[in-house]
């Protein structure tokens, strides 16, 4: 009896499952699929990764000057990613030592703000981690008087401070790094006890800065230009003077270094220190060329890590002259760039392996002087010239002029056509415009912002 | 909003004034000492005397009664007469643990569905760095065996999107569902018991447990201020692994802590080969650490607590190197996890008790090769559930379980297969249990709602071809990626009906008939690019391939995207108690629309670029097979058996066997199927020395899906000896474990790389364990 009537209950409890089951609606499922605009690459450019949310290309920042506005493009889609508000208008922009942030230098407010880019790498035990924000105001500034050169170097930043002997404010540098804006650290600094226009360059532990000396002593023509350059080692957070280097440089002015040596610019040729073995630097001085036209000096120097030579520039009225500055042979040697009339260079540098040297000028023209090796000697050479603006350059805005950013991970530059109101991508290897991003205001300043890859040596 | 429901629930929560109050004894009379007697549902136990004798405070119309060595017995109220309540156990050599992961009372003999529980000194014995080499011996349950690194658990030949790993009863929020290289973020060496459920489970747990569940049980957030601790260190030999944990809780009248920690080092492991000449699995070694603080308030009716864990873990990705020259390639795993749990009894008209669960995890893992990080995986998800335990309505008594949880996952480099994609469920069920007579129903239903949003699915141009094709040209021309916008939509029901027949004592039957269903996972839709982990190029379901002109290309997919829906019967027999122990189950699952991925024959491009020099003539080598997700109805079948027989006092044997058959209904077999596996163990224990030996054959599997080869059988020995030291009234055990003591070279089925890392050879463990 028992049994059978388990039996029943079982057979109900079967009979049951199947009917509940039977009974269940079916879940269903919608989908809705809507294609957005393409991406389209370049097929050529099989060797850089893809990373999906736009580390590979970096960052751009693009100053609205009328708008009071700052843009950030992501460049792997070219798209905008943000909008920053600004109370003042930088008096230049630079991009911080490791690419994260570009530096707002607002010279009048004795005053240096930061904008994130949003683009950075972590340490992380033994590697490192790529990072990515929207870019933002950050809440950290340095400051200082008159706030004026901004020399970058292996991750580090010197930023020099006039002074202003209007309000009996002396000369000062400060040293920055990523991490310590990130930190929203001190800056470690030296201070002069008169203003300058002086330069300073960064060495890690060591620094190489511009000293002006009393007007008595001083070989420059214009006082208010150094004459001499110390060499600065850092102890605990502040720089103390290790050594004065023992040749002046009269009207100092300029600076760059790379490697093994550092390079300013003098009235009467250019000041070379060469770093020893022990951390001492020995000086020596390179003459004025025959070949520099009356009333010029070398005034600006460009150096890169790749590159054992330096490109200095020299000009007076119309005429602009680029030297090649071979420190180990002690020459300096012209560059025949084959000027247009009345260009004159508003940008150059060079590229991002130093493979070459681009020269915006004026005329809307980018100018591209190649290196070859001739024996043991590297001759620079021009090689090209690109067009950037088919526009009038009758209609660029008052004020306003083309402004050129390199990336720090490929072959690009970046260049701001204030007339078409654009920004020119050319690709340097085939030295050929291979985009543009489009703006609806005349952009002043650009600055390239993102995870720079290390070059090969 | 949540605090303050949860403040109304405390204040409407009050204790009855009156105890429940029993003898327990065993089968012939005498009382047991130490049983632990428990209101089902409610957070309160009270442990017997050493006359039987207990009190239970309040009004439970259900208790459960547990003792070591004991079978479980659940005694129905409100079928006893009035007067005192006399529990009679017997005694059984099923260890018998009751599962947390279910919200109905269930352990291994009193579930309609089969699950399996690993706790306690067994659990620490089979312990291994990875969960799925840890739980590899369970019945039904085989490791994916990831080069010791990254495997995780095969449960009935199912795993990936079909298995979810829970912490607690809270998706454990990795991307290990995503790839089989892609470890578990949860340890085991500090985890209190590890918990099994086989079969579906999606009524429980949702979409991702359609094959299984496994919950990694520990005690973070504290219920008790009893002051209890565990320490562990080990070395082993064949990967020269340190492994050093603890685990502590102690606390005042009202608050409860908890602190856990782990460290763990290994070097490559050795295996009985040679692989490119060494007999050594390249990057196979692991750096991990860990740690977790929790604290509870104790309340008379039960806890809440909150805790907080991390996880960082360093491990080698096997099969990654390429071209036989060695360069280190790992992963960087870190996780935060936040839990908040709360078990409260209640005495409001209509509800019994409160169980909450939440959380929130940040999980990052990058992928680094040559000391530059390739590729990164982000996953943050949030979880809540909240369990709404009833009154008993008609005898019927159940919980309703509302359940919220939102993931978002992205991954960011050369590897980024999947793009970013959102998923979301939001989640009813309804479970119920009811006796009648000797027999127990249990049923239930859930529905859910997945949305799965991407807002950037990508579908690049790229380049396939069959490997015969001579030529090789890759003409650079601009390539074109089209890019969607995905909304998924889904809503799974799931039901099921089961019942556990106790037809005579000591014995039952198990009967358990569910159609779940399952939404496809974000992976499963939407990928589309290389992923080493896998060796293949993976195209998600939302593509199809096109043909134009006599040229292939991907193409969005004209089919519908159904859901994945089991129809799954579920047989088990039990006898429980005895010298004897038998635990037979039996099922078989009809799979509809079982979404895989399916070799197209073609290849395309790893995109995978090492900056190393290509000799002229190397063709494909950074190339990949496309396989493409589709879905297809699938039929699994198979059985786990277990028998355990106490021989005498000292000395226990069990047998065990297991078997899958897994195939798509056009009668390909499906990939990576466990073989056929029988095992016997031979256990000592003494007084202070417990020892074993266990023996598994893994059978050959022939049965293989295409490009898939066949894999040999093999034999594992292993053997454990442990000693209790007799020191004060801590129990102090050295143990020596030996693992694969005939060093036999074993390729393991279930791998995705058993081509390229066999299982570790002969290996020794020694350590010392600590519990007080």
């Amino acid at each position: 009896m028992k049994q059978q009537n388990t039996m029943f209950k079982l057979q109900t409890l079967v009979m049951a499952m199947s009917a509940i089951l039977v009974l269940t609606a079916c879940g269903g499922g919608d989908t809705k699929i809507v294609e957005r605009e393409p991406v389209i690459t370049d097929g050529d450019d099989h060797d850089d990764y893809d990373h999906g949310s736009g580390e590979a290309g970096g960052r751009l920042f693009v100053l609205n000057s009328a708008d009071l506005q700052a843009e950030v493009f992501d460049l792997d889609d070219n798209d905008l990613i943000k909008s920053i508000a600004l109370s003042a208008l930088p008096y230049s922009v630079y991009a911080s030592g490791a690419y994260r942030y570009a530096a707002l230098v607002d010279r009048n407010a004795n005053k240096v703000n930061f904008i994130d880019g949003g683009l950075w790498l972590e340490p992380h035990d033994d590697h490192f981690h790529v990072n990515s924000s929207m870019p933002k105001l950050i809440n950290y500034s340095v400051s200082g008087s008159r706030p004026t050169h901004f020399v970058s170097h292996g991750g580090e930043v010197a930023v020099f401070y006039d002074g202003d002997a209007a309000t009996n404010s002396n000369a000062s540098v400060q040293v920055l790094t990523d991490e310590l804006i990130a930190g929203a650290g001190i800056p470690a600094e030296i201070n002069f006890d008169m203003p300058m226009h002086g330069v300073a360059e960064p060495r890690g532990e060591h620094l190489l800065s511009t000293i002006r000396r009393d007007d008595a002593d001083s070989t420059s023509n214009n006082f208010v230009l150094p004459d001499q350059v110390g060499v600065y080692h850092v102890h605990s957070g502040s720089y103390e003077l290790e050594q004065t280097l023992d040749v002046n440089c009269p009207d100092l002015h300029g600076a760059a270094q790379n490697e093994t040596h550092v390079i300013f610019g003098c009235s009467d040729g250019v000041l070379v220190a060469a770093e020893g073995e022990n951390g001492d630097y020995s000086a020596q001085k390179l003459d004025n060329p025959d070949t520099l036209i009356d009333g010029a000096r070398i005034g600006s120097i460009w150096g890169h890590e790749a590159s054992e030579q330096f490109i200095g520039l020299a000009s007076s009225g119309d005429v602009s002259q680029f030297f090649v500055i071979d420190p180990a042979l002690g020459e300096l040697e012209l560059i025949d760039w084959e000027p247009l009339d009345n260009a004159k260079p508003v940008a150059r540098g060079f590229a991002y392996e130093a493979e070459q040297f681009v020269i915006l000028d004026d005329q809307g023209y980018l100018t591209q002087i190649t290196s070859h090796q001739e024996g043991d000697y590297i001759h620079w050479e021009y090689s090209g010239r690109l067009e950037i603006t088919g526009a009038d350059l009758g209609e660029m805005p008052e004020g306003a002029n083309f402004s050129m950013t390199f990336s720090q991970n490929g072959h690009t530059v970046y260049i701001s056509d204030p007339i078409s109101q654009h920004i020119v991508i050319v690709d340097l290897d085939s030295f050929e415009v291979s985009g543009e991003i489009e703006l609806d205001y005349v952009p002043s300043m650009i600055t390239w912002l993102g995870i720079a890859e290390e070059h090969d040596h | 909003m949540k605090y303050k429901l949860l403040l109304g629930l405390l204040a409407l929560a009050s204790m009855k004034a009156h105890a429940l109050d029993g003898v327990v004894v065993n089968d012939r009379g005498a009382p047991i000492a130490g049983a632990i007697v428990k209101g089902l549902n409610s957070a309160q136990a009270v442990v017997s005397d050493a006359q039987g004798r207990f009190s239970l405070p309040g009004d439970s119309d259900e208790i459960h009664v547990m003792a070591a060595g004991y079978s479980h017995r659940v005694l129905h109220l409100h079928e006893q007469d009035d007067g005192s309540i006399v529990v009679t156990l017997s005694n059984t050599v099923i260890e018998q643990v009751d599962v947390v992961g279910l919200p109905v009372h269930g352990s291994v003999i009193e579930s309609a569905i089969p699950v399996t529980v690993l706790t306690g000194d067994s659990l620490r014995m089979q312990q291994a760095a990875t969960l799925g080499d840890s739980l590899g011996r369970q019945p039904g349950v085989n490791s994916n065996f990831h080069g010791s690194v990254a495997s995780t658990p095969v449960i009935r030949g199912l795993s990936g999107p079909r298995v979810l790993i829970t912490q607690n009863n809270l998706d454990v929020s990795d991307v290990s569902r995503v790839g089989p290289d892609h470890s578990v973020a949860s340890e085991v060496s500090t985890a209190q018991q590890l918990e099994v459920l086989r079969g579906p489970a999606t009524l429980f747990y949702g979409s991702g447990a359609i094959g299984g569940v496994v919950n990694v049980v520990d005690n973070r957030v504290p219920m008790s201020s009893e002051t209890r601790g565990e320490i562990l260190l080990s070395r082993e030999s064949v990967d020269k692994q340190n492994l050093a944990s603890f685990n502590v809780s102690s606390g005042t009248e009202n608050f409860a802590f908890y602190v856990d920690g782990f460290s763990r080092e290994s070097d490559d492991y050795d295996v009985p080969v040679a692989l490119d000449g060494k007999k050594t699995v390249v990057n196979s070694a692991e750096d991990s650490s860990g740690y977790t603080f929790g604290t509870s308030y104790l309340l008379d009716n039960g806890y809440v607590g909150i805790s907080l864990g991390r996880l960082d873990r360093e491990y080698g990705i096997p099969g990654h190197s390429h071209g036989g020259h060695e360069e280190s390639v790992y992963a960087d795993l870190e996780q935060d996890r936040y839990q908040f749990i709360s078990e409260l009894d209640l005495d409001s008209s209509w509800l019994n008790a409160i169980h909450t669960r939440a959380s929130y995890t940040d999980y990052t893992h990058s992928e680094i090769e040559g000391g530059v990080v390739g590729t990164t995986f982000f996953n943050k998800s949030s979880e809540l559930r909240v369990d709404l335990f009833h009154k008993e309505w008609g005898h019927w008594k159940g919980a309703l379980n509302l359940h919220y949880k939102n993931s978002e996952l992205e991954a960011e480099g050369e590897e980024a297969f999947t793009p970013p994609s959102e998923s979301e469920t939001v989640a009813m069920a309804l479970i119920e249990e009811r006796h009648f007579g000797d027999v127990l129903v249990q049923m239930g239903a859930r529905i859910e709602h997945v949305a799965v949003t991407a807002d950037r699915v990508l579908l690049p141009s790229i380049e396939v071809h069959g490997h015969d094709v001579g030529q090789d040209q890759h003409a650079h021309e601009d390539e074109v990626t089209r890019v969607f916008a995905v909304d998924h939509d889904f809503t799974p029901i799931s039901v099921s009906l089961g019942a556990v027949w106790d037809f005579m004592p000591g014995y039952n039957v198990g009967i358990s008939v569910s159609r779940s269903q399952r939404a496809p996972s974000a992976s499963e839709l939407l990928s589309f690019g290389p992923h080493i982990g896998t060796r293949a190029y993976e195209v998600g379901a939302l593509f199809a391939l096109h043909e134009e002109n006599g040229e292939q290309h991907f193409a969005l997919s004209d089919s519908d995207f159904d859901l994945e829906t089991s129809n799954n019967i579920d047989l088990s027999f039990r006898k429980h108690e005895g010298n004897v122990g038998v635990i037979l189950n039996i099922f078989y699952n009809q799979i509809d629309n079982y979404y895989y991925q399916g070799a197209t024959g073609l290849f395309a491009e790893s995109g995978h670029d090492h900056d190393h020099d290509h000799g002229g003539d190397d063709g494909h080598d950074d190339e990949l097979p496309v396989y493409l997700f589709s879905h297809a109805d699938a039929e699994l079948y198979g059985f786990e058996a277990q028998g355990i027989w106490k021989l005498s006092e000292r000395w226990k044997t069990t047998l065990f066997s297991d078997y899958v058959h897994a195939e798509l209904k056009s009668g390909t077999a499906l990939p990576r199927t466990p073989p056929l596996r029988v095992g016997a163990d031979l256990e000592y224990s003494g007084e202070r020395a417990n020892a074993t030996l266990s023996w598994t054959r893994y059978a050959k599997q022939s049965d293989v899906a295409d490009l898939e080869s066949t894999t040999d059988g093999y034999d594992m020995l292993d053997a454990t000896v442990s000693y209790l030291l007799p020191v004060g009234s801590q129990d102090v055990t050295l143990f020596l474990k030996a693992e694969n003591l005939s060093d036999t070279e074993a390729r393991v089925h279930t791998s995705f790389i058993k081509d390229i890392a066999p299982r570790p050879g002969r290996n020794f463990t020694v350590g010392i364990r600590g519990t007080f």
